[in-house]
């Protein structure tokens, strides 16, 4: 009698932690990742090719919901080459000017493909040098800030307001005024992603990597 | 000998209901898991049924990360997505659509000719579910919410959607290819599962893919079978 009790009691546990563990198992399959860390490199962003000669050359990108353009011209004169942007209309296509620099011909400034802000306020674009890559964000009407700077200097706030991380990437735009800057801790392998608040100027860390 | 064992065996259960009691709980359990039936989480955690349906509210403000989102309004006139694209008269063959996860990149073909390759936001706070898929049905505009604390998003207007499911995948769990108002990271993941894609690039996806727009809401059938979707982790 005992034994047959201690049989069925015995039976019971088995059964009940097989059948536990076969509902852990499915759930594991459907499990939600809220916090991602990732050791993947991010995916490239396409820039424009720039073939740079005499000529002119124009590179185009639209914004997302296609009402907005922004162009840039390019053109090598000897050793440099001399950029212009503007942004228009789809509805007016009369052209904005934004901003305009001289280059050396080892250095570039391309158009991310992210550019436009999801509410078309801002763009952002980004300088390539042999030693670093810098962002800068604009008013997509060309007025300038607060502070009348006619851009924000993303590396430059950046090293004024976060320490012991280095900015990998500028991808685009989390939000309407939420720029994403994907970094790397100077000590370690570990990667972090920042909003850069442009209304505010701030950065803030975020617990989720955007790869 | 037989017949005793046999004995034995339902006098076990009998005499200790403690012992069907467990089966029978542990049956309710793991037969919900274990059927084809089993509902994985919706793509969209609040609107699992709403976003199924077409709805348009112009003026609204949407939420996303935190922060109000103005939401275009829909304009239901035929517009972009009418517009014909190069080659796209010419080709011929089935239509199916490739997802890779790695590269987060969509590419549209018809036989061997490529209508479109553009980047695509996939799941970063959800998983895109990956497999060959169908489009069951085409929806203009509809509401999308779900998320919770500083991940909730409630999301008026999402254009161009197109939801697709398989035997794993059911219908009623909402995953979809839809147009994207309130992010502008392409390339990256950024959903809750869904695949996001530029408004102009879906709208063009949107009236090419099958079924046939139809109004509004286009279901498929079994005379209009939808597009199928692949979609892989990628390397």
């Amino acid at each position: 009698m005992a034994t047959l009790r201690r049989k069925s009691i015995l039976i019971s546990l088995i059964i009940l932690i097989i059948g536990v563990s076969l509902v852990f198992l499915a759930k594991q399959s459907y499990k939600v990742e809220s916090r991602a860390f990732s050791a993947l490199h991010d995916s490239p962003t396409p820039n424009p090719t720039i073939i740079v000669s005499n000529a002119v050359q124009e590179t185009i990108m639209d914004s997302p919901d296609g009402k907005m353009t922004l162009k840039m011209e390019s053109q090598q004169q000897g050793d440099y080459v001399e950029y212009s942007f503007y942004t228009s209309s789809k509805s007016v296509p009369t052209k904005q000017y934004i901003f305009s620099k001289k280059e050396i011909v080892s250095d570039s400034i391309s158009i991310p493909y992210n550019t436009w802000s999801p509410n078309n306020s801002y763009l952002f674009l980004k300088e390539s040098t042999p030693v670093v890559n810098d962002y800068y964000v604009f008013f997509a009407s060309g007025k300038n800030f607060t502070d009348n700077s006619q851009y924000l200097d993303i590396q430059e706030l950046f090293a004024q307001r976060v320490t012991g991380y280095t900015i990998l990437d500028v991808t685009g735009w989390a939000a309407p005024n939420l720029l994403i800057v994907n970094t790397k801790a100077n000590q370690g392998e570990r990667k972090v992603s920042f909003w850069f608040n442009v209304a505010s100027k701030t950065f803030t860390q975020l617990g989720t990597y955007f790869y | 000998m037989v017949r005793r064992k046999r004995k034995k065996n339902i006098h076990f259960i009998l005499r200790y209901p403690i012992n069907l009691i467990v089966i029978l709980t542990l049956v309710g359990l793991i037969y919900p898991v274990v059927s084809k039936n089993y509902s994985m989480p919706c793509a969209n955690s609040l609107s699992c049924e709403e976003s199924l349906k077409f709805k348009v509210e112009n003026n609204a403000v949407g939420i996303f990360e935190n922060q109000k989102v103005n939401t275009p309004n829909i304009d239901l006139s035929p517009g972009i997505g009418n517009q014909s694209v190069l080659g796209e008269s010419n080709a011929t063959g089935e239509k199916h659509i490739y997802v890779n996860l790695a590269t987060q990149t969509l590419s549209a073909y018809q036989g061997d000719t490529l209508f479109m390759q553009t980047l695509i936001s996939s799941g970063l706070w959800g998983k895109t579910p990956t497999g060959d898929f169908t489009i069951w049905i085409k929806i203009r505009s509809t509401t999308m919410s779900g998320g919770s604390g500083a991940d909730y998003y409630n999301l008026p207007n999402v254009p161009y959607v197109m939801f697709f499911s398989n035997n794993q995948v059911p219908a009623s769990a909402g995953f979809s290819l839809h147009g994207t108002y309130w992010h502008n990271n392409f390339g990256h993941r950024m959903s809750h599962g869904c695949v996001n894609m530029k408004t102009t690039d879906v709208a063009k996806l949107y009236e090419w893919a099958d079924p046939p727009t139809a109004g509004n809401t286009t279901r498929a059938n079994d005379t209009n079978p939808g597009t199928k979707v692949t979609i892989i982790k990628g390397s």
